[in-house]
Parts: structure tokens; C-alpha cells; sequence
């Protein structure tokens, strides 16, 4: 029997256990924190070196407003600018009241059924799509299938596909996380299932539908790949005195090519000449990012403004 | 035979019902009839299908997928699978078991019934909403500020709010399905006064899981187990001399 006094009691094994079992909460915590401290500073150090390199023409109101220039350097990036935010707003036209229509049909009224799996996951499978290959099936499609060129009608059509299948699943989980008990309530009160899912579910549903068409308006204002073989690589001169709109100079004419900010970046550095090239791509960068960190704000302070109106009135 | 249902016309009667989800028959032959002005309680243990049969008398089980039924159930004689279901939700009221107010001012929430079915105006609106609210009990509490968000109101409050909604609408039968469960006790006995008094304008239809309750507020009581009505009857007279061994088993806490 010289074995059992080797064996440890219960109370030494317990303690030993809860030892271990306290050191892995520190390691654990410990690699956790790490992590997130790594991520921290990447992201801190992308984002302080764009806005470091580019805060000179950040703030310079000619860059901001002049057109580029093709081969001296000072050349600005207005219509860029311009092109990004017309893209922008035609895509959410296009893009919201489709994404709402398909959100509320499968949220509220398809049925539990093969068709519906399938056009779940179509719209899953969309949206992990490659920007380039969206991208790609504009060129082919819109820009010469539809004979509409490289044009902003093309390009906000491609970030339509791009867009739609983000803001669908957006909107779905948006309505889907209203409570039961409000639909219940509405069809208690004889309100039809379109009456509800219009005044009871939609009102609910819409700071988290805000925040989400924000967000994704950052994601849409942000895109080159699909752009650049839709929307073109061209910005022509913008006249906003002229509404001819068959003018290629006509800002709101949407068969004109329009190059983006994000476009514009990739484009002079793979093969712009000017000889400011380095402060022009670094200013745009910058703009591009601060837009987008507007949005990002914009998408909180809008959701919670919603919020508190829709509850504090 | 129940001496009120000779007394009061029965204004919802339960004829035969079979009702099945999928393969579960959650209701097995179902008759039963509510008195007209009087408050019917609906006890049993959980999943007796108490609470199906509650939504089946709107129709708000139509909402589940795979549900069907035979036998029928009538409310003022006319079949509630015959009409349309909003046009019945109108004559038939609902009050959940959570409060369930929407997320706008008290006002609001009381006229938003109204306001979607009829073209109301708003003296009538401010009308409305006060004999509504004071019918729930809650005028006096919320008077102040109508135009306060309901989310803001205690539980017992919201509850009361949602009453008033429901009542806001005239319905004639007004269905309660657990309306107190989530509420403390003080709110609880508020909400048990306003069944009594409700129910001299609409018939009443609760469904509790509280036997106390189910005493102090019920002029008839049905008591189900396992989708079947074991036994109904003039309240006192099902608690006092139960027929059914089962009745008497739940009754005296042995199961359930």
C-alpha cells in the first residue's frame, strides 16, 4: 500500500486545479489583450500615416476643388470628389428601396421554403463576391452588353450589386430583431400584416437600418475595383453651370465617365506622371478616409438621433 | 350544466375543436362556451394548450406555420374562420402576457388603433384617449403627459396602456392571455380590479396559470390538461366540488 501516500489528497489536487485553472485565466487574458492591442496599433498606424502624409492637402481648398492636372504638378481632385459623393447617392437611389422591398419580403412574408434557402443564399454568396469580378460583369454587361459605356449609370449599377445584397441582410436582421410581441401587438389591433410591418416593425427597425445603409454607404464610397471598369478612369472637366445633359462636362449627366477618389489613387499610381504624384495620391487617401470616417460617425449619431426621436416624442 | 350559460347568452362558443400543429395535436375536441359579460378563466399546466385555444378564438395561431383545425368556434354566432381575420381582431380584442406597448407616446399607442381603421378627429382622439386610459385605470397616473414615451412606464403601467389600446378599439370579447405574469403583485391586483370591470362592457377571456386568480376575477372557469378540457364550470363550483379526479388533483397542487 506505499502508493497511496504518493497519491495527493483531495483538497491538495483541488487547490492545485484551481492554481492552473487561475494561471490560464491570466494567460488567456493576457494573449487577448495582446491581440487587440496588435490590431490597436496597426490600425492606428495606417490611419495616423495617411492623415500625416496627406493632412498638407487635406486642408488646401484648391486641391479640393481644382481638376488633376495630366503632366504639371498642383492638380486637384473637385471632380473626383464630386464623382465619388453623385455615385454614391444614385447607388443608395438605386440600392435602398430594392434592398428594403427584398428585406421585408424575406423577413416577413416568404415562407419556410426551398425557394426561399435558395435566395437566402444567393444573396450570402453575393455579397462575398469579389468587388473585381462585380467589376468585371459591369464591363461586360453595362458598359457594352446595355452599350452605355463607361458611365456613372454603369458604375452605380455595379455598386448596386455590390450594395444590394449587404443592405438586404442589413435590413432582414434589422426587422428580425423587433420582438415578436409588436407584431403581435399590431395584428391584435386588426392592423394587416402590411400595415404592421409598415407602421409597427419599419419604425422599430429603423436606427439599426440607418446605421447599416450609412455604413454601407461608407463600404460603396470606398470602392475602386468595381469602378474601374464601369465608371471609368477618366474625370472629364465639370461645368456646373452647364445642365445639358448629353454634355460630357454636365455634372448630373449619368452617361459621362466618372472617375472616383478611390479609382484616382489606383490610377496615378499605376501610371500617373505628374511629378507631385506622391502629395496628390497621399491628399486623396486622406479625403477618401476622413469621407468615410464621416460616414462611420454619421451612422452612429444617426441611429441613436432616430432612436431617441422615435421613442422621446 | 353551468348555470351561468343559462343565465348569460354564451358569446363565444368552442364547438368540437380539434387543432393540430403538424403532427402535435395541441387541442382535442374542444367545446366549451364563454357567457356573454362575464369573465371565463382558462386554467392548467403549461403546454395544456390553454393558450392555443386562447389565440385560436382571434386567430392569432393562423400565424404559426402547419396549423389546421376542424369543429369550429363562433363568436356572436357568426364562424371566426369565415371572416376576415383583421375584421374579426376588431370585434375580439388581445392583451399579451408581456406588456407590449409600441415604441411612441401613451397617447399614441392608445389612438393608434383607431386612427389606422377610422377617420377619427382629434377632439375625438383626446376623447377617446382619456375614457380609454380611465377605463384601464391609468388616466390619473398619465394625465399629465400624454405625449410621453410608453416605453418610460413601469410594467404594471405598460400593461394597463396596452389594455387601453385594446380597449380603445370597442372591442366586444376581450382576450387576456397570462396578462399578469410578468407584473408585481400590487400591479397584479390593479390589472385582476380592471378584469371585473371590464367586464361589464365586453366578455372577458383570461388565461392564468394563478388559481388565485383565476377565483377572484372568474365568473366561469375551464380547466385543461394535455390539449383536452377536462372540466368547466361556475368557478366556485369547480374549485369547491370538482368533478374530475384531475380537476381535483390540480386543483389541491398534487400535479401540475
Amino acid at each position: 500500500m506505499a502508493d497511496v501516500t504518493s497519491v495527493p489528497s483531495q483538497a491538495v489536487r483541488a487547490a492545485r486545479h484551481a492554481r492552473r485553472i487561475a494561471a490560464q485565466d491570466r494567460f488567456a487574458t493576457g494573449v487577448l489583450t495582446a491581440i487587440v492591442g496588435l490590431v490597436l496599433a496597426v490600425l492606428v498606424a495606417i490611419v495616423g500615416y495617411i492623415l500625416v502624409n496627406g493632412a498638407g492637402k487635406l486642408f488646401d481648398v484648391s486641391f479640393l476643388t481644382s481638376k488633376p492636372e495630366q503632366f504639371r504638378a498642383g492638380g486637384g481632385i473637385g471632380p473626383e470628389l464630386f464623382n465619388s459623393f453623385y455615385l454614391l447617392v444614385l447607388t443608395l437611389v438605386i440600392s435602398v428601396p430594392v434592398s428594403l422591398g427584398a428585406a421585408v419580403f424575406l423577413a416577413e412574408y416568404a415562407p419556410d421554403n426551398a425557394a426561399t434557402t435558395v435566395a437566402k443564399t444567393a444573396i450570402e454568396t453575393l455579397s462575398s463576391l469579389p468587388s473585381i469580378v462585380v467589376g468585371l460583369f459591369g464591363f461586360l454587361f453595362f458598359v457594352l452588353q446595355c452599350g452605355w459605356g463607361f458611365s456613372i449609370l454603369s458604375g452605380s449599377l455595379a455598386l448596386t450589386m455590390f450594395n444590394i445584397p449587404i443592405l438586404v441582410r442589413t435590413i432582414q436582421q434589422a426587422l428580425e430583431a423587433v420582438p415578436r410581441t409588436q407584431r403581435d401587438a399590431g395584428l391584435a389591433l386588426g392592423l394587416t400584416k402590411w400595415e404592421t410591418t409598415i407602421h409597427v416593425l419599419l419604425p422599430a427597425a429603423m436606427p439599426a437600418i440607418v446605421t447599416g445603409v450609412v455604413l454601407s454607404a461608407g463600404r460603396v464610397f470606398g470602392e475602386a475595383a468595381a469602378l474601374i471598369y464601369t465608371a471609368g478612369q477618366s474625370a472629364p472637366a465639370l461645368d456646373f453651370l452647364n445642365f445639358d445633359l448629353t454634355s460630357a462636362s454636365c455634372p448630373w449627366n449619368v452617361f459621362r465617365p466618372a472617375e472616383t477618389l478611390a479609382v484616382h489613387i489606383w490610377k496615378i499610381n499605376s501610371e500617373g506622371v505628374v511629378p507631385d504624384l506622391e502629395a496628390v495620391s497621399n491628399g486623396t487617401a486622406a479625403v477618401l478616409m476622413v469621407c468615410i470616417l464621416a460616414f462611420n460617425l454619421l451612422a452612429r449619431w444617426a441611429g441613436k438621433a432616430i432612436a431617441r426621436r422615435l421613442t422621446a416624442e | 350544466m353551468d348555470t351561468i350559460d343559462e343565465e348569460a347568452a354564451a358569446k363565444v362558443a368552442v364547438d368540437h375543436l380539434d387543432l393540430w400543429y403538424g403532427d402535435f395535436q395541441a387541442l382535442k375536441d374542444i367545446s366549451l362556451t364563454m357567457p356573454e359579460g362575464k369573465v371565463t378563466a382558462m386554467i392548467g399546466p403549461s403546454g395544456c394548450g390553454k393558450s392555443t385555444l386562447l389565440r385560436t378564438l382571434n386567430r392569432m395561431c393562423d400565424l404559426a406555420e402547419a396549423v389546421r383545425h376542424e369543429g369550429s368556434v363562433t363568436v356572436d354566432g357568426t364562424d371566426v374562420f369565415g371572416v376576415d381575420p383583421n375584421e374579426l381582431r376588431l370585434k375580439v380584442g388581445m392583451v399579451f402576457q408581456h406588456p407590449n406597448p409600441f415604441p411612441m407616446s401613451i397617447k399614441d399607442n392608445v389612438c393608434y388603433g383607431p386612427r389606422r381603421h377610422a377617420e377619427v378627429s382629434h377632439a375625438d382622439l383626446d376623447e377617446l384617449t382619456e375614457t380609454s386610459l380611465r377605463r384601464a385605470g391609468l388616466w390619473d397616473e398619465v394625465k399629465d403627459d400624454l405625449s410621453h414615451d410608453a416605453l418610460g412606464l413601469s410594467g404594471g403601467q405598460q400593461q394597463r396602456l396596452c389594455i387601453a389600446r385594446a380597449i380603445a378599439m370597442g372591442p366586444e370579447v376581450l382576450l387576456m392571455d397570462e396578462p399578469t405574469s410578468a407584473l408585481d403583485p400590487i400591479s397584479t391586483g390593479m390589472v385582476e380590479e380592471l378584469m371585473r370591470e371590464l367586464s361589464r362592457d365586453h366578455t372577458v377571456i383570461v388565461v392564468t396559470h394563478n388559481m388565485q386568480q383565476a377565483t377572484r376575477v372568474s365568473d366561469k372557469c375551464a380547466f385543461f390538461l394535455l390539449g383536452e378540457l377536462v372540466e368547466a364550470g361556475p368557478t366556485p363550483e369547480l374549485f369547491a366540488h370538482p368533478k374530475d379526479k384531475r380537476t381535483e388533483d390540480y386543483l389541491t397542487g398534487r400535479f401540475g
